[in-house]
Protein backbone atom coordinates (compact mmCIF):
# COMPACT_ATOMS: atom_id res chain seq x y z
CA UNK A 1 0.00 0.00 0.00
CA UNK A 2 2.64 2.31 0.87
CA UNK A 3 3.62 2.11 -2.43
CA UNK A 4 0.36 2.84 -3.91
CA UNK A 5 0.12 6.08 -1.70
CA UNK A 6 3.94 7.09 -2.78
CA UNK A 7 3.15 6.95 -6.28
CA UNK A 8 -0.31 8.15 -6.68
CA UNK A 9 -0.87 10.46 -3.84
CA UNK A 10 0.05 13.80 -5.10
CA UNK A 11 -1.58 13.24 -8.86
CA UNK A 12 -5.00 12.61 -7.09
CA UNK A 13 -4.63 15.23 -4.55
CA UNK A 14 -4.54 17.43 -7.44
CA UNK A 15 -7.46 15.94 -9.33
CA UNK A 16 -9.29 16.76 -5.67
CA UNK A 17 -8.02 20.04 -5.70
CA UNK A 18 -8.95 20.83 -8.88
CA UNK A 19 -12.56 19.17 -8.03
CA UNK A 20 -13.17 21.09 -4.28
CA UNK A 21 -11.23 24.27 -5.06
CA UNK A 22 -9.82 23.04 -1.58
CA UNK A 23 -6.32 22.38 -0.78
CA UNK A 24 -7.35 20.76 2.87
CA UNK A 25 -10.36 18.89 1.32
CA UNK A 26 -7.92 17.70 -1.17
CA UNK A 27 -5.59 15.98 1.17
CA UNK A 28 -8.46 14.46 3.00
CA UNK A 29 -9.98 13.49 -0.13
CA UNK A 30 -7.12 11.61 -1.11
CA UNK A 31 -6.50 9.95 2.40
CA UNK A 32 -10.64 8.62 2.31
CA UNK A 33 -9.76 7.17 -1.44
CA UNK A 34 -6.79 5.24 -0.50
CA UNK A 35 -8.69 3.85 2.40
CA UNK A 36 -11.79 3.09 0.30
CA UNK A 37 -9.43 1.36 -2.09
CA UNK A 38 -7.50 -0.52 0.67
CA UNK A 39 -10.98 -1.53 2.21
CA UNK A 40 -11.65 -2.97 -1.83
CA UNK A 41 -8.47 -4.00 -2.60
CA UNK A 42 -9.20 -7.75 -2.24
CA UNK A 43 -11.14 -7.03 -5.18
CA UNK A 44 -8.38 -5.82 -7.00
CA UNK A 45 -6.55 -7.69 -10.02
CA UNK A 46 -3.30 -6.38 -9.56
CA UNK A 47 -2.62 -7.22 -12.92
CA UNK A 48 -4.44 -4.34 -14.50
CA UNK A 49 -3.26 -0.52 -14.36
CA UNK A 50 -4.24 0.91 -10.85
CA UNK A 51 -4.32 4.61 -11.31
CA UNK A 52 -7.70 4.30 -13.64
CA UNK A 53 -9.62 2.41 -11.22
CA UNK A 54 -8.57 4.76 -8.10
CA UNK A 55 -8.62 7.53 -9.56
CA UNK A 56 -12.36 6.62 -9.94
CA UNK A 57 -12.53 6.91 -6.44
CA UNK A 58 -10.70 9.86 -5.67
CA UNK A 59 -13.27 11.74 -8.34
CA UNK A 60 -16.44 10.28 -6.11
CA UNK A 61 -15.10 11.22 -3.24
CA UNK A 62 -14.14 14.56 -4.10
CA UNK A 63 -17.63 15.14 -5.50
CA UNK A 64 -19.11 13.49 -2.11
CA UNK A 65 -16.68 16.00 -0.27
CA UNK A 66 -18.27 19.10 -2.39
CA UNK A 67 -21.81 17.82 -1.96
CA UNK A 68 -22.06 17.35 1.14
CA UNK A 69 -20.24 20.41 2.09
CA UNK A 70 -23.26 22.84 0.81
CA UNK A 71 -22.97 25.31 2.93
CA UNK A 72 -19.52 26.17 2.09
CA UNK A 73 -20.68 26.23 -1.63
CA UNK A 74 -23.18 29.01 -0.74
CA UNK A 75 -20.77 31.04 0.82
CA UNK A 76 -18.64 30.98 -1.93
CA UNK A 77 -21.46 32.83 -3.95
CA UNK A 78 -21.39 30.10 -6.61
CA UNK A 79 -23.48 29.61 -9.15
CA UNK A 80 -25.88 27.03 -9.22
CA UNK A 81 -25.85 24.74 -12.15
CA UNK A 82 -28.95 25.42 -14.69
CA UNK A 83 -28.86 28.80 -12.80
CA UNK A 84 -30.77 30.75 -15.77
CA UNK A 85 -29.32 34.28 -15.29
CA UNK A 86 -26.20 32.31 -16.08
CA UNK A 87 -26.84 31.57 -19.47
CA UNK A 88 -27.70 34.70 -20.19
CA UNK A 89 -24.27 36.40 -20.24
CA UNK A 90 -22.47 37.42 -24.14
CA UNK A 91 -19.70 34.86 -24.78
CA UNK A 92 -17.31 37.79 -25.26
CA UNK A 93 -14.28 37.44 -27.21
CA UNK A 94 -13.02 33.61 -28.24
CA UNK A 95 -11.39 31.87 -26.18
CA UNK A 96 -8.12 31.75 -28.39
CA UNK A 97 -8.47 35.44 -28.35
CA UNK A 98 -7.66 35.74 -25.10
CA UNK A 99 -5.23 32.88 -24.65
CA UNK A 100 -2.14 34.93 -24.69
CA UNK A 101 -3.36 37.14 -21.34
CA UNK A 102 -1.34 36.57 -18.06
CA UNK A 103 -4.64 36.47 -16.42
CA UNK A 104 -6.16 33.63 -17.91
CA UNK A 105 -5.07 31.67 -15.93
CA UNK A 106 -6.57 33.53 -12.63
CA UNK A 107 -9.56 33.69 -14.61
CA UNK A 108 -9.71 29.50 -15.52
CA UNK A 109 -9.59 29.60 -11.76
CA UNK A 110 -12.77 31.27 -10.98
CA UNK A 111 -14.47 29.74 -13.71
CA UNK A 112 -13.66 26.57 -12.31
CA UNK A 113 -15.29 27.35 -9.21
CA UNK A 114 -18.21 28.73 -10.59
CA UNK A 115 -18.86 25.27 -11.89
CA UNK A 116 -21.27 23.23 -10.57
CA UNK A 117 -19.31 20.51 -8.92
CA UNK A 118 -20.33 17.81 -11.20
CA UNK A 119 -19.29 19.25 -14.18
CA UNK A 120 -16.41 20.62 -12.47
CA UNK A 121 -15.50 16.67 -11.72
CA UNK A 122 -16.44 16.60 -15.73
CA UNK A 123 -13.88 18.80 -16.94
CA UNK A 124 -11.19 17.08 -14.53
CA UNK A 125 -11.95 14.05 -15.61
CA UNK A 126 -12.04 15.11 -19.51
CA UNK A 127 -9.36 17.79 -19.88
CA UNK A 128 -7.25 17.08 -16.75
CA UNK A 129 -6.92 13.00 -16.44
CA UNK A 130 -7.76 12.36 -20.30
CA UNK A 131 -10.59 10.27 -19.75
CA UNK A 132 -13.07 9.46 -22.92
CA UNK A 133 -16.65 10.09 -22.51
CA UNK A 134 -17.41 6.49 -22.08
CA UNK A 135 -15.21 6.06 -18.99
CA UNK A 136 -16.39 9.64 -17.19
CA UNK A 137 -19.77 7.63 -17.98
CA UNK A 138 -18.34 4.58 -16.45
CA UNK A 139 -16.89 6.77 -13.18
CA UNK A 140 -19.79 9.16 -12.87
CA UNK A 141 -22.10 6.14 -13.23
CA UNK A 142 -23.99 8.59 -15.61
CA UNK A 143 -25.39 7.79 -19.33
CA UNK A 144 -23.37 8.86 -22.10
CA UNK A 145 -25.51 11.12 -23.30
CA UNK A 146 -25.41 12.93 -19.56
CA UNK A 147 -21.93 13.35 -19.70
CA UNK A 148 -21.37 14.87 -23.21
CA UNK A 149 -23.85 17.10 -22.39
CA UNK A 150 -22.45 17.58 -19.11
CA UNK A 151 -19.01 18.32 -21.04
CA UNK A 152 -20.57 20.47 -23.75
CA UNK A 153 -22.38 22.34 -20.69
CA UNK A 154 -19.21 23.10 -18.95
CA UNK A 155 -17.32 24.03 -21.91
CA UNK A 156 -20.04 26.85 -23.22
CA UNK A 157 -19.80 27.97 -19.19
CA UNK A 158 -16.56 27.99 -18.88
CA UNK A 159 -16.64 30.13 -22.41
CA UNK A 160 -19.01 32.67 -20.82
CA UNK A 161 -16.90 32.99 -17.02
CA UNK A 162 -14.19 33.81 -19.13
CA UNK A 163 -15.53 35.80 -21.29
CA UNK A 164 -17.38 37.86 -18.57
CA UNK A 165 -14.39 38.47 -16.47
CA UNK A 166 -12.26 39.87 -19.30
CA UNK A 167 -15.49 42.22 -19.77
CA UNK A 168 -15.57 42.83 -16.31
CA UNK A 169 -11.83 43.53 -16.14
CA UNK A 170 -11.49 45.63 -19.18
CA UNK B 1 -8.27 28.73 -25.80
CA UNK B 2 -8.36 24.46 -26.85
CA UNK B 3 -8.61 21.36 -24.78
CA UNK B 4 -4.69 21.41 -24.84
CA UNK B 5 -4.30 25.20 -23.67
CA UNK B 6 -7.19 24.20 -20.93
CA UNK B 7 -5.61 20.73 -20.16
CA UNK B 8 -1.97 22.79 -19.60
CA UNK B 9 -3.58 25.77 -17.58
CA UNK B 10 -5.64 22.60 -15.21
CA UNK B 11 -2.17 21.59 -14.78
CA UNK B 12 -0.67 24.34 -13.92
CA UNK B 13 -3.43 25.45 -11.33
CA UNK B 14 -3.09 21.89 -9.65
CA UNK B 15 0.70 21.97 -9.74
CA UNK B 16 0.39 25.76 -7.62
CA UNK B 17 -1.83 24.20 -5.30
CA UNK B 18 -0.33 20.56 -4.38
CA UNK B 19 3.27 20.90 -4.41
CA UNK B 20 5.27 17.80 -5.20
CA UNK B 21 6.52 17.03 -1.95
CA UNK B 22 3.00 16.54 -0.49
CA UNK B 23 2.72 13.21 1.71
CA UNK B 24 -0.30 12.10 3.49
CA UNK B 25 1.29 8.37 4.21
CA UNK B 26 1.01 8.96 7.99
CA UNK B 27 -2.33 9.87 8.24
CA UNK B 28 -3.28 7.40 5.86
CA UNK B 29 -1.31 4.75 7.42
CA UNK B 30 -2.99 5.67 11.47
CA UNK B 31 -6.43 5.11 9.43
CA UNK B 32 -5.74 1.91 8.36
CA UNK B 33 -4.10 0.40 11.62
CA UNK B 34 -7.42 1.71 12.79
CA UNK B 35 -9.21 0.24 10.28
CA UNK B 36 -7.57 -3.19 10.95
CA UNK B 37 -8.05 -3.30 14.38
CA UNK B 38 -11.74 -2.83 13.83
CA UNK B 39 -11.70 -5.73 10.91
CA UNK B 40 -14.21 -8.65 12.14
CA UNK B 41 -12.98 -12.17 11.49
CA UNK B 42 -15.88 -12.95 8.75
CA UNK B 43 -13.47 -10.34 7.16
CA UNK B 44 -11.49 -13.16 6.53
CA UNK B 45 -14.27 -14.93 4.19
CA UNK B 46 -13.00 -12.83 1.50
CA UNK B 47 -9.38 -13.67 1.37
CA UNK B 48 -8.60 -14.15 -2.32
CA UNK B 49 -7.61 -17.66 -3.51
CA UNK B 50 -5.66 -15.55 -6.34
CA UNK B 51 -3.69 -14.27 -3.72
CA UNK B 52 -2.97 -17.36 -2.31
CA UNK B 53 -2.18 -18.57 -5.51
CA UNK B 54 0.41 -15.67 -5.64
CA UNK B 55 1.89 -16.48 -2.46
CA UNK B 56 2.14 -20.03 -3.38
CA UNK B 57 3.75 -18.81 -6.64
CA UNK B 58 6.20 -16.58 -4.87
CA UNK B 59 7.01 -19.17 -1.87
CA UNK B 60 8.12 -21.78 -4.37
CA UNK B 61 10.61 -19.40 -6.13
CA UNK B 62 11.93 -16.27 -4.04
CA UNK B 63 9.14 -15.20 -1.44
CA UNK B 64 10.00 -11.25 -2.13
CA UNK B 65 7.41 -9.57 0.01
CA UNK B 66 5.87 -7.72 -2.21
CA UNK B 67 2.03 -8.97 -2.18
CA UNK B 68 2.35 -8.64 1.74
CA UNK B 69 0.41 -5.23 1.77
CA UNK B 70 -2.30 -6.72 0.31
CA UNK B 71 -3.18 -9.55 2.72
CA UNK B 72 -4.85 -7.55 5.49
CA UNK B 73 -4.82 -7.39 9.28
CA UNK B 74 -3.86 -10.06 11.95
CA UNK B 75 -5.54 -9.79 15.25
CA UNK B 76 -3.42 -12.98 16.52
CA UNK B 77 -0.27 -10.49 16.06
CA UNK B 78 -2.27 -7.58 17.61
CA UNK B 79 -2.65 -9.37 20.02
CA UNK B 80 0.19 -10.43 21.26
CA UNK B 81 1.79 -6.82 20.35
CA UNK B 82 -1.09 -5.68 23.55
CA UNK B 83 -0.08 -8.36 25.79
CA UNK B 84 3.90 -7.04 25.08
CA UNK B 85 4.92 -10.33 24.47
CA UNK B 86 7.22 -9.52 21.39
CA UNK B 87 10.78 -8.41 21.83
CA UNK B 88 11.89 -5.12 20.46
CA UNK B 89 15.48 -5.28 18.95
CA UNK B 90 15.51 -1.63 16.94
CA UNK B 91 18.77 -2.88 15.57
CA UNK B 92 20.25 -0.98 12.03
CA UNK B 93 22.50 -2.53 10.00
CA UNK B 94 23.68 -0.04 6.87
CA UNK B 95 24.30 -1.48 3.00
CA UNK B 96 25.01 1.88 1.96
CA UNK B 97 25.09 1.42 -1.64
CA UNK B 98 23.70 3.77 -4.33
CA UNK B 99 20.82 3.95 -3.01
CA UNK B 100 22.10 4.39 1.06
CA UNK B 101 20.14 1.32 2.03
CA UNK B 102 19.96 0.25 5.87
CA UNK B 103 17.64 -2.23 7.49
CA UNK B 104 15.90 -1.08 11.37
CA UNK B 105 14.80 -4.86 12.72
CA UNK B 106 12.55 -3.74 15.22
CA UNK B 107 11.18 -6.97 16.95
CA UNK B 108 10.66 -10.38 16.90
CA UNK B 109 8.29 -12.90 18.75
CA UNK B 110 8.19 -16.97 18.45
CA UNK B 111 5.53 -19.09 19.59
CA UNK B 112 4.98 -22.88 19.06
CA UNK B 113 2.97 -21.92 15.62
CA UNK B 114 5.29 -18.80 14.26
CA UNK B 115 7.97 -16.62 14.27
CA UNK B 116 7.35 -13.16 13.48
CA UNK B 117 9.80 -10.26 12.27
CA UNK B 118 9.22 -6.77 12.25
CA UNK B 119 11.47 -4.13 10.20
CA UNK B 120 11.86 -1.09 7.94
CA UNK B 121 13.84 -1.05 4.99
CA UNK B 122 14.79 2.98 3.66
CA UNK B 123 17.53 4.55 1.60
CA UNK B 124 16.81 7.34 -1.02
CA UNK B 125 17.12 7.37 -4.90
CA UNK B 126 16.90 10.07 -7.25
CA UNK B 127 13.24 11.06 -8.60
CA UNK B 128 14.25 9.80 -12.21
CA UNK B 129 15.03 6.57 -10.82
CA UNK B 130 11.17 5.90 -9.42
CA UNK B 131 12.52 3.15 -7.41
CA UNK B 132 10.79 0.15 -5.74
CA UNK B 133 12.78 -1.80 -2.97
CA UNK B 134 11.55 -5.00 -2.36
CA UNK B 135 13.22 -7.92 0.35
CA UNK B 136 12.84 -11.34 0.87
CA UNK B 137 13.45 -13.01 4.33
CA UNK B 138 15.55 -16.13 5.51
CA UNK B 139 15.37 -17.46 8.70
CA UNK B 140 16.99 -20.64 10.31
CA UNK B 141 18.07 -20.78 13.98
CA UNK B 142 21.11 -21.73 16.47
CA UNK B 143 20.47 -25.93 15.48
CA UNK B 144 19.88 -25.55 12.00
CA UNK B 145 15.99 -25.44 10.83
CA UNK B 146 14.95 -23.13 8.62
CA UNK B 147 11.53 -21.75 8.98
CA UNK B 148 9.22 -21.27 6.29
CA UNK B 149 6.91 -18.37 5.33
CA UNK B 150 3.92 -18.25 6.62
CA UNK B 151 1.18 -16.54 4.59
CA UNK B 152 -0.52 -14.49 7.29
CA UNK B 153 -0.10 -11.05 8.72
CA UNK B 154 1.03 -8.10 6.98
CA UNK B 155 3.40 -5.55 5.07
CA UNK B 156 2.28 -2.03 5.52
CA UNK B 157 4.93 0.51 5.00
CA UNK B 158 5.56 3.64 4.63
CA UNK B 159 5.74 6.35 1.61
CA UNK B 160 8.34 8.86 0.36
CA UNK B 161 8.33 12.13 -1.19
CA UNK B 162 8.13 12.90 -4.95
CA UNK B 163 9.77 15.48 -6.38
CA UNK B 164 9.88 17.76 -10.20
CA UNK B 165 13.45 17.47 -10.08
CA UNK B 166 14.40 14.16 -11.05
CA UNK B 167 18.13 14.07 -10.06
CA UNK B 168 16.70 15.24 -6.44
CA UNK B 169 16.85 12.59 -3.91
CA UNK B 170 13.75 10.84 -2.73
CA UNK B 171 13.68 8.63 0.52
CA UNK B 172 11.59 5.12 0.74
CA UNK B 173 10.63 3.12 3.15
CA UNK B 174 8.95 -0.13 3.76
CA UNK B 175 7.83 -1.55 6.83
CA UNK B 176 7.14 -5.36 6.20
CA UNK B 177 5.95 -7.81 9.06
CA UNK B 178 7.47 -11.32 8.01
CA UNK B 179 6.04 -15.02 9.44
CA UNK B 180 7.30 -18.32 9.92
CA UNK B 181 6.23 -21.55 10.38
CA UNK B 182 6.99 -22.60 13.74
CA UNK B 183 5.56 -25.83 13.66
CA UNK B 184 9.19 -27.91 13.14
CA UNK B 185 9.82 -27.35 16.49
CA UNK B 186 8.99 -30.11 18.55
CA UNK B 187 10.58 -28.95 21.62
CA UNK B 188 9.68 -26.43 24.44
CA UNK B 189 13.20 -24.24 24.41
CA UNK B 190 12.69 -21.47 27.03
CA UNK B 191 14.44 -18.92 23.82
CA UNK B 192 15.62 -19.50 20.32
CA UNK B 193 19.31 -18.27 18.74
CA UNK B 194 17.81 -16.99 15.45
CA UNK B 195 19.67 -15.40 12.34
CA UNK B 196 17.72 -13.29 10.11
CA UNK B 197 18.94 -12.66 6.78
CA UNK B 198 17.19 -10.04 4.70
CA UNK B 199 17.89 -10.00 1.07
CA UNK B 200 17.23 -6.52 -0.68
CA UNK B 201 16.26 -6.33 -4.29
CA UNK B 202 14.93 -3.05 -6.46
CA UNK B 203 13.22 -2.59 -9.48
CA UNK B 204 13.66 1.26 -11.34
CA UNK B 205 11.38 2.98 -13.76
CA UNK B 206 14.74 2.36 -16.33
CA UNK B 207 14.38 -1.81 -15.71
CA UNK B 208 11.01 -2.05 -15.76
CA UNK B 209 10.96 -0.16 -19.10
CA UNK B 210 13.95 -2.70 -20.88
CA UNK B 211 13.04 -6.19 -18.77
CA UNK B 212 9.24 -5.88 -17.68
CA UNK B 213 7.41 -4.80 -14.92
CA UNK B 214 8.33 -7.91 -12.53
CA UNK B 215 12.20 -6.73 -13.03
CA UNK B 216 13.95 -7.37 -9.67
CA UNK B 217 17.55 -6.18 -9.40
CA UNK B 218 19.82 -6.89 -6.60
CA UNK B 219 21.43 -4.70 -4.28
CA UNK B 220 22.62 -6.77 -1.11
CA UNK B 221 21.42 -8.45 1.99
CA UNK B 222 21.96 -7.63 5.70
CA UNK B 223 21.96 -10.36 8.40
CA UNK B 224 20.85 -9.74 12.39
CA UNK B 225 21.29 -12.31 15.24
CA UNK B 226 19.27 -12.94 18.26
CA UNK B 227 17.82 -14.06 20.67
CA UNK B 228 13.64 -14.34 21.61
CA UNK B 229 12.02 -15.92 24.56
CA UNK B 230 9.69 -18.87 23.14
CA UNK B 231 6.07 -19.58 24.11
CA UNK B 232 4.93 -22.90 23.92
CA UNK B 233 1.62 -23.88 22.73
CA UNK B 234 -1.54 -26.33 23.96
CA UNK B 235 -1.78 -29.01 21.99
CA UNK B 236 -4.75 -31.63 21.27
CA UNK B 237 -3.30 -34.75 20.05
CA UNK B 238 -6.14 -36.88 17.95
CA UNK B 239 -6.88 -38.28 15.59
CA UNK B 240 -10.60 -38.35 15.51
CA UNK B 241 -12.90 -39.00 12.53
CA UNK B 242 -16.11 -37.47 11.12
CA UNK B 243 -18.13 -38.33 7.66
CA UNK B 244 -20.18 -36.01 5.41
CA UNK B 245 -20.82 -35.77 1.89
CA UNK B 246 -19.16 -39.38 1.85
CA UNK B 247 -15.68 -37.72 2.21
CA UNK B 248 -14.26 -38.85 6.00
CA UNK B 249 -12.35 -36.17 7.09
CA UNK B 250 -9.24 -36.58 10.22
CA UNK B 251 -8.29 -34.08 12.93
CA UNK B 252 -5.34 -35.11 13.30
CA UNK B 253 -4.07 -32.55 16.12
CA UNK B 254 -4.83 -28.42 17.17
CA UNK B 255 -2.16 -26.52 18.69
CA UNK B 256 -3.30 -23.30 20.01
CA UNK B 257 -0.54 -20.51 20.94
CA UNK B 258 -1.05 -17.05 21.56
CA UNK B 259 -0.30 -16.02 17.97
CA UNK B 260 -1.96 -18.37 15.37
CA UNK B 261 -4.06 -21.70 15.96
CA UNK B 262 -3.13 -24.49 13.60
CA UNK B 263 -5.29 -27.56 12.47
CA UNK B 264 -3.72 -30.55 11.10
CA UNK B 265 -6.60 -31.85 8.50
CA UNK B 266 -6.87 -35.14 6.52
CA UNK B 267 -9.25 -35.86 3.54
CA UNK B 268 -9.76 -37.32 0.26
CA UNK B 269 -11.93 -35.02 -1.85
CA UNK B 270 -12.92 -35.35 -5.63
CA UNK B 271 -11.60 -33.15 -7.69
CA UNK B 272 -13.10 -29.77 -7.82
CA UNK B 273 -15.11 -28.79 -11.20
CA UNK B 274 -12.22 -26.06 -11.68
CA UNK B 275 -9.34 -28.37 -10.04
CA UNK B 276 -8.82 -25.86 -7.28
CA UNK B 277 -8.03 -26.91 -4.02
CA UNK B 278 -11.06 -26.74 -1.83
CA UNK B 279 -11.29 -24.10 0.71
CA UNK B 280 -12.71 -25.20 4.07
CA UNK B 281 -15.12 -23.30 6.26
CA UNK B 282 -14.77 -23.41 10.19
CA UNK B 283 -16.75 -22.33 12.95
CA UNK B 284 -15.29 -22.62 16.71
CA UNK B 285 -17.22 -22.72 20.05
CA UNK B 286 -16.08 -23.51 23.67
CA UNK B 287 -19.00 -24.20 25.90
CA UNK B 288 -21.15 -23.74 23.47
CA UNK B 289 -20.21 -20.26 23.38
CA UNK B 290 -19.50 -19.09 19.71
CA UNK B 291 -15.23 -17.59 19.07
CA UNK B 292 -14.59 -18.66 15.71
CA UNK B 293 -17.53 -18.39 13.10
CA UNK B 294 -17.52 -19.06 9.08
CA UNK B 295 -13.85 -18.59 8.52
CA UNK B 296 -11.98 -19.60 5.74
CA UNK B 297 -8.97 -21.05 6.95
CA UNK B 298 -5.54 -20.33 5.66
CA UNK B 299 -4.25 -23.26 3.42
CA UNK B 300 -0.32 -23.84 3.74
CA UNK B 301 1.60 -21.96 0.96
CA UNK B 302 3.51 -25.58 -0.22
CA UNK B 303 0.66 -28.07 0.04
CA UNK B 304 2.35 -31.81 1.15
CA UNK B 305 2.75 -33.38 -1.68
CA UNK B 306 0.55 -36.40 -2.77
CA UNK B 307 -0.94 -36.28 1.22
CA UNK B 308 -4.28 -35.80 2.30
CA UNK B 309 -3.12 -34.49 5.09
CA UNK B 310 -2.45 -30.85 5.16
CA UNK B 311 -2.15 -28.14 7.85
CA UNK B 312 -4.09 -24.93 7.65
CA UNK B 313 -4.11 -21.92 10.54
CA UNK B 314 -6.05 -19.42 11.55
CA UNK B 315 -3.79 -15.87 12.95
CA UNK B 316 -6.34 -15.55 15.80
CA UNK B 317 -5.65 -15.63 19.22
CA UNK B 318 -7.42 -18.11 20.36
CA UNK B 319 -5.09 -19.48 24.10
CA UNK B 320 -7.54 -17.49 26.57
CA UNK B 321 -10.31 -20.46 25.77
CA UNK B 322 -8.06 -22.97 26.41
CA UNK B 323 -8.81 -23.81 30.11
CA UNK B 324 -12.53 -22.73 29.10
CA UNK B 325 -13.77 -26.34 28.79
CA UNK B 326 -15.20 -28.35 25.67
CA UNK B 327 -14.00 -27.14 22.16
CA UNK B 328 -16.16 -28.12 19.24
CA UNK B 329 -14.69 -27.37 15.38
CA UNK B 330 -16.98 -27.68 13.15
CA UNK B 331 -15.93 -27.91 9.30
CA UNK B 332 -19.53 -26.53 7.82
CA UNK B 333 -18.68 -27.10 4.27
CA UNK B 334 -15.95 -27.38 1.41
CA UNK B 335 -15.93 -24.64 -1.23
CA UNK B 336 -14.10 -24.88 -4.69
CA UNK B 337 -13.21 -21.15 -5.54
CA UNK B 338 -14.74 -19.69 -8.91
CA UNK B 339 -16.74 -22.32 -9.72
CA UNK B 340 -19.71 -19.91 -9.31
CA UNK B 341 -21.65 -18.37 -12.16
CA UNK B 342 -20.05 -14.67 -12.63
CA UNK B 343 -23.75 -13.27 -13.77
CA UNK B 344 -25.61 -15.01 -11.60
CA UNK B 345 -23.69 -13.61 -8.62
CA UNK B 346 -23.68 -9.84 -9.63
CA UNK B 347 -27.21 -10.25 -10.66
CA UNK B 348 -27.82 -11.59 -7.10
CA UNK B 349 -25.90 -8.92 -6.00
CA UNK B 350 -27.82 -6.38 -7.60
CA UNK B 351 -30.93 -7.47 -6.80
CA UNK B 352 -30.23 -8.22 -2.86
CA UNK B 353 -28.20 -6.39 -1.89
CA UNK B 354 -28.40 -3.21 -4.02
CA UNK B 355 -24.80 -3.11 -5.03
CA UNK B 356 -23.30 -3.55 -8.30
CA UNK B 357 -20.03 -5.25 -8.90
CA UNK B 358 -17.62 -6.22 -11.59
CA UNK B 359 -16.25 -9.75 -12.45
CA UNK B 360 -12.35 -9.92 -12.91
CA UNK B 361 -10.54 -12.11 -15.25
CA UNK B 362 -8.54 -14.18 -12.70
CA UNK B 363 -11.66 -14.42 -10.65
CA UNK B 364 -12.93 -12.30 -8.22
CA UNK B 365 -15.28 -8.85 -8.09
CA UNK B 366 -14.28 -5.31 -7.80
CA UNK B 367 -17.32 -3.71 -6.02
CA UNK B 368 -18.34 -0.89 -8.83
CA UNK B 369 -18.31 3.11 -8.34
CA UNK B 370 -20.08 4.61 -6.36
CA UNK B 371 -18.24 2.03 -3.64
CA UNK B 372 -21.03 0.86 -0.86
CA UNK B 373 -20.98 3.50 2.41
CA UNK B 374 -20.91 0.06 4.42
CA UNK B 375 -17.74 -2.07 2.89
CA UNK B 376 -18.07 -5.09 5.19
CA UNK B 377 -21.73 -5.58 4.71
CA UNK B 378 -21.09 -5.06 1.59
CA UNK B 379 -18.18 -7.77 1.89
CA UNK B 380 -20.44 -9.91 3.72
CA UNK B 381 -22.95 -9.83 1.80
CA UNK B 382 -21.19 -11.06 -0.94
CA UNK B 383 -19.30 -13.75 0.59
CA UNK B 384 -22.62 -15.20 1.93
CA UNK B 385 -23.96 -14.94 -1.63
CA UNK B 386 -20.84 -16.81 -2.92
CA UNK B 387 -20.85 -19.03 -0.98
CA UNK B 388 -24.28 -20.37 -2.10
CA UNK B 389 -23.22 -19.99 -5.84
CA UNK B 390 -19.56 -22.10 -5.72
CA UNK B 391 -19.27 -25.72 -5.80
CA UNK B 392 -19.53 -26.90 -2.20
CA UNK B 393 -19.61 -29.97 -0.54
CA UNK B 394 -21.73 -29.64 2.50
CA UNK B 395 -20.85 -30.89 5.89
CA UNK B 396 -20.85 -30.32 8.52
CA UNK B 397 -17.57 -32.46 10.24
CA UNK B 398 -17.53 -32.40 13.58
CA UNK B 399 -14.57 -32.80 16.09
CA UNK B 400 -14.51 -32.45 20.14
CA UNK B 401 -11.45 -32.20 22.52
CA UNK B 402 -10.72 -30.64 25.59
CA UNK B 403 -7.35 -29.25 26.13
CA UNK B 404 -5.26 -31.35 28.92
Amino acid sequence: MASLVERYQVHAARVAYLITQDRSQAEDVVQAAFLRAYRSIDGFDPRRPFQPWFMRIVVNQALQTVQRDRRELSLDGDRQAGDPSFMLHDPGPTLESIAEQTELKQQVRQALKALAPEERAAVVMRYYLDFTEREIAAALERPAGTVKWRLHEARKQLRTLLGETEAEEG
Amino acid sequence: MDERQLKRLLTEIAHEEIPDDMNVWHEIRQQVETANSRTTRRGFRLVRTGLLAALFVLATAVAYAVYQGLIGSDPGLDAVNQANLVTTIEETQELGGDYDWAVTLHYAYADANRITVGYTVTGAAPARDQLRPFTNTLLRDSTGRQYTWLPVGGGGGGGGGGSSDPDALVPFEDNIGASFDASIIDDAPESLDLTLTIQLAYATEDARQEFGPDVMLPAGDVTFEFTVPFIAGHRYDGPQTASASAIDMTLQDVVVAPSLTRLDLCFAAPPSDNGKPWAAFADVTVDGNVVVEDFQLLSPIVPVADSDCQQYVMPLSLVEYVESGEWTLTIAALRAPDTESPDTVIQRMRDEAGINITPLEDGGYMFSEPLPEDMTAASAALADILSEEQQTLEGPWVFQWRFE
